[in-house]
């Protein structure tokens, strides 16, 4: 089987759902969209504060765009197990490996395209509304922090799609995702026992990645707290290989 | 064994589906028990069970969507995860639902396609032969179960496949549709391919069918041409109505013949035919109210054979003949 087919397969399959298709430009935009809006609205007044990150700031739409990314992913892996398609799909395409790989892989792709969109353009207009309050690129740690943010999209993609493809349900997957990323990331950040435990949670680790004012109390520098995410993505998928391969469909 | 098989085949062809020593269960409980028969090419088969007799489990094991706990599945000679671009070699209709609602009928079928390299042609060409043409750009959710048959059915021929693995094709389809769906589909087998059906509902393979594989809780109850299974198992009787059945009665039985009071008063009669019930009855000199030739449709025969596969039932429908 051609492995190029099977890919232009899975972009059709996203390409041909309106809901799907429209995720990631809708997170892109949410992301350039309320950084602009915070950053020209209120960057001036929060420079003053003592832990001010302008980078930080740019990057606040990062919170309702990455509900966005989740969403797109649950989808893309669910939407065949609520629809009975992946039966079809599997005798299509019988090699589940390969099956799997184009999924994840088109889906990922797709995410870093608009991650890089999202991210670049977050930064540049942000920073260009802080003016004076802001940071050129090429600061320090601002091409790690821009790359981060491009990066954080696609790993948390292939987060959610592993973890879709090992509970094979969107409800189950939603259900499980939104409050562990709303509600247990940020409540574990507040408790101060389990501080030390939040900052090792796939969203809280990605982004510590894109601060360029760094946190005296974090327990690993930012690159480390992307491949902590990338732990994480890698994790989930190889739990859906699991549960797919030997799975019946 | 086997070569006797393929001897009696003739020319000793590779069967378009050859299913041996096939055993599925999950957990303690046997839902395939130990299948084999071969599916031929150039005749419409019909899979025919009651519900919950493994038709549908066996079909997926077809496809390598379910493994089997014991036997193999073997299409034109290969297992189905060896065929290369299986939808090139068989074509199948699970599920008629299994489709995004939100894709339209021609972007379901491209992606199908696609992953075959199938080019987009064929998927108009297959939307045209099922009559669909007319809402390919539509999205499946506003479907009625007929047009998602169609659309299923069309998704089967999309690489022009020399087997087709349909899973009640019927379901859903109005009587045009059926009609329509009987001539398509023999059609197809005249062509050469080899077409394998199930359904629950003997009436419908009657019409369709010329070859039966009949399977009952996992077991396979009957391998037979449709003419083979309506002539062992379709059981012809004569009744008789008269005005002193028990003289009747006693009369055919010193004729030996095996003689059956029915419900209504009438006797059943077998192994005989009208003229001689006839004959003895005048002979006896009883008056005759009533007196026919009866046969049992196929369906009687189909619920006979599988009335101990049928899970739940209130009482045996009739002995096995």
């Amino acid at each position: 089987m051609s492995v190029n087919a099977v890919l232009y397969s899975e972009w059709t399959k996203i390409r041909s759902v309106r809901s799907v298709a429209w995720a990631l430009p809708l997170a892109a935009a949410l992301l350039i969209g309320i950084g602009a809006g915070v950053t020209g609205s209120v960057g001036a007044a929060e420079s003053d504060a003592k832990n001010f990150d302008p980078v930080q700031l740019g990057y606040y739409g990062l919170f309702f765009a990455h509900v966005v990314v989740i969403a797109f992913a649950v989808l893309v892996v669910g939407n065949e197990y609520n629809t009975g398609s992946i039966r079809t799909s599997l005798a299509t395409v019988p090699r589940r490996g390969l099956f799997y790989g184009a999924k994840l892989t088109t889906g990922a792709a797709l995410a870093l395209a608009a991650g890089v969109v999202a991210s670049a353009g977050t930064f540049f207009a942000s920073q260009n509304l802080l003016g004076e309050h802001g940071v050129a690129f090429g600061d320090e740690g601002t091409v790690r922090a821009v790359t981060a943010g491009a990066l954080y999209f696609p790993l948390m993609a292939v987060m959610c799609m592993g973890i879709t493809a090992m509970l094979r349900s969107q409800m189950l997957s939603m259900g499980f995702l939104v409050p562990v990323l709303f509600l247990v990331s940020p409540v574990l950040a507040e408790i101060p026992g389990l501080r030390a435990v939040a900052w090792y949670l796939p969203d809280r680790a990605g982004q510590y990645a894109l601060r360029v004012n760094l946190d005296p109390a974090a327990p690993y520098s930012p690159v480390v707290g992307l491949l902590i995410l990338a732990i994480w993505a890698a994790a989930a998928a190889a739990g859906g290989w699991l549960v797919l391969r030997k799975r019946d469909a | 064994m086997k070569s006797d098989r393929e001897f009696t085949n003739g020319a000793g062809a590779t069967p378009a589906i050859d299913v041996s020593g096939l055993v599925k269960a999950y957990g303690n409980k046997t839902v395939v028990n130990g299948l084999t028969f071969q599916v031929q090419a150039g005749v419409v088969t019909g899979f025919l069970g009651p519900n919950g007799a493994g038709k549908s489990t066996t079909m997926r094991m077809m496809l390598g969507l379910d493994r089997p706990t014991d036997g193999r599945v073997l299409i034109s000679g290969r297992a189905y995860g060896e065929l290369g671009e299986p939808l090139r070699h068989v074509g199948a209709l699970l599920d008629a639902g299994a489709a995004h609602p939100g894709r339209t009928a021609r972007d379901h079928l491209l992606c199908m396609a696609r992953a075959n390299r199938i080019p987009a042609s064929r998927v108009d060409e297959v939307l045209e032969q099922v009559g669909m043409a007319t809402v390919a750009k539509r999205r499946v959710g506003g479907f009625s179960l007929g047009m998602r048959q169609r659309l299923g059915i069309a998704a089967a021929l999309l690489g022009d496949p020399r087997v087709l693995i349909l899973d009640e094709p019927v379901n859903g389809l109005d009587p045009e549709g059926i009609r329509w769906l009987r001539h398509f589909l023999k059609d197809l087998a005249a062509e050469g391919r080899a077409v394998l059906i199930s359904s629950h509902l003997m009436t419908e393979m009657a019409l369709l069918a010329d070859r039966l594989i009949v399977i009952g809780k996992g077991s396979l109850l009957a391998d037979v041409s449709m003419a083979e299974f309506a002539a062992e198992h379709g059981r012809s009787r004569v009744r008789v109505r008269s005005t002193e059945p028990v003289r009747l009665r006693a009369a055919l039985e010193r004729k030996k013949l095996r003689v059956e009071a029915a419900a209504d008063g009438s006797l059943e009669v077998y192994g005989t035919d009208v003229v001689e019930v006839g004959r003895i009855a005048s002979h006896e000199g009883t008056s005759v109210l009533e007196l026919s030739h009866v046969e049992d449709s196929l369906e009687d025969a189909f619920m006979r054979m599988t009335a101990d596969s049928v899970e739940y039932v209130a009482r045996p429908l009739g002995k096995v003949a």
